[in-house]
């Protein structure tokens, strides 16, 4: 396969060309700051990018798996965290459109055009373990009534809509339910304070006598697993895509500094040592970048791959902590000092070999696949 | 060879254990690292305890040992806390030449004052990076004294420091290694850098303007010898700090594995984790016998010593770097949460790898070493 791009592909690249600085400029404040850039958001919104894989019909740009992964790793060569703003918000966003019935696209599909969207399985004894929630939810009259914790929620703190996983008594496995912020006994808890990503803070959400409508019952009782798996099947890709954006921003950098002179201590650029280990950083981003787009191909073929999905996220986020750890060596002291952004991208891309499963749980994945 | 460490040395070790174990305390080092303080208090009671100057002479208020005992205590330090560590281990930088190559009274002056935690010393080695305004540092010689005008960049404890080794160029090629006081007229520390990790220490770029330094302030002679010793030392302290802080890592994690509980059973039961283990231990205890074997060179001036120090420093923070990534990975999403200090060690290891000297650098001698 070859990666090829379309002229809507091409101008959708312009654009976030042209949206550049003002996100970068916003860059270390994020890190800094550890609160969610809404003006950056807001950018994506009025640019039509938040809303990129809702349907059209819903105001959405309607986009395929392919283009999603483009646009992530096109803003990540520059900002990690303002792609995980985007990253997070479609995590949120997939379980939507994979499982909502006609009434609940209707009332909750617009909304993610503007609006944020999270997703929540996570607690305190469920990390790698989805089986291991408690949070539960109790059918009285027409409504349900969640109570629980749920902890590392990216965007939780800001989302309007999440998808949050619960059991339910006599139900086996989970079950899902799309949770409006606004809903009464919703709150949100501890913000944390993480190594990277900080654009987009995981948040704790407190679930106490948390009044969710019957009709916000997402798939069916007990189809809560499926749900979830098969959203991150269809979002691993896409944090594949960032991983790759993280890494070729990361060469991109150390190659445009070339220009400016190195301190006399360091092998300069053209020195041979150091132009293997470009070649090598080079070549382990294109080859992570041609498994992303093609997870992404067969997912818009309907042909969505468990295995292909793992793997890429697996290779692509293990490859950016490695390609990002080269260039700040490549760069010396400059490298660990945060006049440069490579200290922050690596931070940002080691959350990515744990989030959505753990790179151990995608061995473990992958390796049952194979041994099946 | 022998692979076991000396009644001494292993009382040395016990005792630096003991001491950070006791005092190093968790939140204490989460709240100093999180201000950007230097850990005063820890570090005059280090001094006070011996620790700090277990290398020097005792004439010169040390224990008379040598870099090894040094780099035991080091170990032992950054294994409970990476930048407590890291910031005691570094707080005298420019003893091991003043140690060296200075006089008499050069040496006197500078090293008590350390030894009795009232004073640290560093080196200000590093060019700025572009070639900008002011220009890197040079010395002007005249018959009675040096004048230092220009920049240094990226000096550890710049702006605390009582006394600085200032490398400079004097003529192209030769290099000169000049005793400044860190509150002599004409020496300022900018403001701090901000760095990746090692955040309880200051690192500053420091401008130089007209700084007159009398000639019995010359460290050594003409050259680079005091430059490569002082190279080939730090080396030897970085990689020390490396494996401290990778066997900390590796503890830590252990013990955290043994507690987490997932799928029904506590996470270290997954073979899949113990493989990393194997790799991580395997690599550490590697890492370690190299250093001990450079500190060893050090010691004995050998004529491998270079290579050997660039080898260490080389493989201790490449497995550093590894195993503190690794540690976080096996933490799951508590390794990426700053209170639990999973992820600043390996922001104080990729720190320490690149602050003073990089790898690609002792890759790069290593290499050319053999044509």
């Amino acid at each position: 396969m070859s990666i090829q791009l379309s002229d809507k592909h091409k101008d959708l690249i312009q654009k976030i060309g042209g949206m550049k600085e003002t996100i970068v400029s916003r860059n270390r404040e994020m890190d800094e700051a550890l609160e969610f850039p809404w003006d950056i958001c807001k950018l994506f919104a009025k640019e039509k990018i938040l809303g990129l894989t809702v349907p059209e019909k819903f105001g959405g740009g309607g986009s395929d798996a392919f283009t999603s992964c483009l646009v992530i790793e096109e803003i990540a060569r520059f900002s990690p965290s303002a792609a995980h703003i985007l990253a997070a918000h479609w995590l949120g966003f997939t379980p939507l459109d994979l499982f909502c019935n006609p009434f609940q696209q209707e009332k909750y599909f617009p909304r993610f055009t503007s609006e944020i969207g999270a997703f929540s399985l996570t607690e305190p004894a469920a990390g790698s373990d989805a089986g291991g929630v408690i949070t539960n939810a109790e059918r009285t009259g027409n409504n349900f009534i969640l109570n629980g914790t749920k902890i590392y929620c990216t965007g939780g703190n800001e989302a309007g809509v999440i998808t949050v996983f619960a059991t339910q008594l006599g139900v086996k496995g989970l079950s899902a339910f799309i949770v409006e912020k606004a809903f009464p006994g919703f709150s949100v808890g501890k913000i944390e304070n993480q190594m990277g990503m900080r654009g987009t803070p995981a948040a704790e959400l407190v679930l106490q006598d948390c009044v969710v409508p019957g009709e916000n019952l997402l798939g069916k009782e007990g189809q809560g697993f499926t749900v979830a798996m098969s959203t991150l099947d269809r979002t691993r890709p896409k944090d594949a895509a960032l991983s790759v954006g993280i890494a070729q921003g990361a060469l991109d950098y150390v190659l445009n500094l070339s220009k400016k002179g190195f301190a006399t201590n360091l092998p300069p650029l053209k020195s041979q040592g150091i132009q293997f280990i470009l070649a090598d950083m080079a070549i382990a981003v294109q080859a992570a970048r041609l498994m992303v787009y093609e997870a992404a191909e067969l997912i818009d073929e309907g042909k969505v791959s468990t295995k292909q999905s793992a793997m890429c996220k697996c290779l692509a986020t293990d490859m950016a902590t490695k390609v990002a750890d080269q260039a700040i060596e490549i760069l010396g002291a400059e490298g660990v000092s945060a006049d440069h952004p490579i200290e922050m991208f690596i931070r940002d891309s080691k959350l990515l070999q744990i989030v959505e499963g753990t790179n151990q749980i995608q061995r473990l994945i992958i390796s049952r696949i194979l041994l099946s | 060879m022998e692979f076991e460490l000396t009644d001494t040395q292993k009382d040395i070790q016990k005792a630096a254990r003991e001491f950070a174990e006791k005092e190093f305390d968790p939140d204490l080092a989460l709240e100093l690292d999180g201000e950007g303080k230097f850990p005063r208090a820890l570090f005059e009671k280090a001094c006070r305890l011996g620790f700090v100057g277990i290398d020097y002479p005792e004439e010169y208020g040390g224990q008379s040992l040598g870099l090894f005992e040094s780099v035991l205590v080091t170990e032992e330090f950054c294994k409970k806390d990476s930048g407590i560590g890291a910031s005691i281990s570094l707080a005298d930088m420019a003893s091991g030449i003043i140690l060296r190559y200075g006089s008499e009274a050069q040496k006197k002056s500078l090293l008590i004052p350390v030894a009795q935690g009232k004073a640290i010393n560093t080196v200000a080695m590093l060019d700025p990076f572009d070639g900008a305004n002011p220009a890197p540092a040079k010395a002007e010689e005249s018959p009675s004294e040096y004048v230092i005008s220009g920049k240094k960049t990226f000096v550890v404890n710049g702006s605390i420091a009582q006394a600085l080794v200032v490398f400079c160029e004097v003529r192209p090629g030769a290099a000169v290694a000049l005793i400044v006081e860190g509150n002599q007229a004409g020496v300022r520390a900018l403001e701090k850098r901000k760095m990746m990790g090692l955040w309880m220490m200051s690192v500053n770029d420091m401008v130089f303007d007209r700084v007159k330094v009398a000639k019995d302030r010359l460290l050594g002679g003409v050259g680079n010898d005091v430059m490569t010793s002082f190279l080939a030392e730090q080396r030897i302290k970085a990689s020390a700090q490396a494996v401290g802080i990778s066997q900390g890592a590796l503890n830590q994690t252990v013990k955290h594995t043994k507690e987490r509980e997932q799928f029904g059973r506590k996470i270290i039961q997954f073979q899949g984790l113990q493989f990393m283990f194997a790799e991580m231990y395997t690599q550490i205890e590697a890492a370690r016998s190299l250093v001990y074997r450079a500190a060893s060179s050090y010691q004995e001036k050998s004529s491998d010593l270079e290579r050997i120090t660039c080898a260490a420093k080389v493989f201790a923070a490449d497995v550093a770097v590894r195993t503190t990534l690794d540690a976080i990975q096996m933490h799951g999403g508590v390794g990426l949460m700053r209170e639990y200090s999973i992820e600043r060690m390996f922001r104080d290891v990729k720190t320490i790898q690149n602050l003073i000297e990089t790898n690609l650098s002792e890759r790069a001698w290593i290499g050319k070493s053999f044509v």
